[in-house]
């Protein structure tokens, strides 16, 4: 039976981020998720919401439903800023030295890596619309 | 966010960072975490094993401090990661270009071989 979204709305800034963070903390906390399921969704949260903050451009608020089914959490963010589809996005090559080592991109080759799907809509108002799935275990 | 920086002996020093590497963590060391080693040059030994949660940014702070003291001649190596924090270097491969060490003693031998 599917749950219902708890909605995080936080203002496109590093201190808004800051704080749905640790509202997003306190929800798994109180779905009792613990371990690398646990972990990997504060990571999906902080890298995707980074992403809008620092490069989306949005002037509105951020939204993030968070849904916390028996085995997966799902996030679906909510913009107003650029389109931009994270799936289009190609992995950056993993450098082999400290001399080619570049500093972009992992983010969300990361989120990538750790979700089980992903699916990108821009909405009829305008409106980036990101869903990430990530497996409990 | 916390770090404690302790010199260790000539061009040596030891970083303990506690908390959360996301981005306002990294925000709120970054200043001094490099301000310590790079305009010096110093080698040094990181320890994270309170570090509960590191994200891109966190990776970026150490691969750019890295470069920087490689410019200098000077090498810094990670000790301690645990769970989560293990696993995404391990996903980004960093281990690659920076030394990502389990102990203590480990981490000070890979800062101090010669390259």
């Amino acid at each position: 039976m599917p749950t219902t979204p708890h909605l995080l709305r936080f203002p496109a800034t590093l201190s808004g981020l800051a704080e749905a963070a640790r509202a997003l903390c306190t929800l798994l906390d109180d779905g009792g998720r613990t371990g690398p399921g646990r972990y990997n969704v504060e990571l999906a949260f902080e890298e995707i919401a980074v992403n809008i903050v620092n490069h989306g451009a949005a002037t509105g608020e951020i939204t993030a439903a968070v849904v916390l089914d028996q085995a997966e959490t799902v996030l679906t963010f909510e913009d107003d800023g650029v389109p931009f589809d994270p799936r289009d996005q190609p992995d950056p090559r993993l450098p082999t030295s400290i001399h080619e080592a570049t500093v972009g991109g992992l983010g969300i080759m990361l989120v990538r890596n750790l979700s089980s799907r992903m699916s990108y809509e821009r909405t009829a108002e305008g409106r980036n619309r990101l869903t990430i799935a990530i497996p409990v275990q | 966010m916390d770090i404690t920086i302790q010199p260790l002996g000539e061009r040596l020093v030891s970083v303990k960072l506690a908390g959360r590497l996301d981005t306002s963590g990294v925000g709120s060391v970054e200043t001094q975490f490099v301000s310590s080693l790079v305009p010096k040059g110093n080698n040094a030994i990181v320890d994270l094993s309170d570090v509960d949660f590191v994200a891109s940014m966190g990776i970026r702070l150490f691969v750019s401090t890295a470069r920087s003291l490689n410019a200098r001649q000077a090498k810094l190596a990670l000790f301690g990661a645990r769970g989560g924090v293990l696993q995404v270097f391990e996903m980004v491969a960093l281990g690659q270009i920076i030394p990502v060490c389990a102990t203590q003693a480990d981490a000070l031998a890979a800062v101090s071989a010669t390259p």
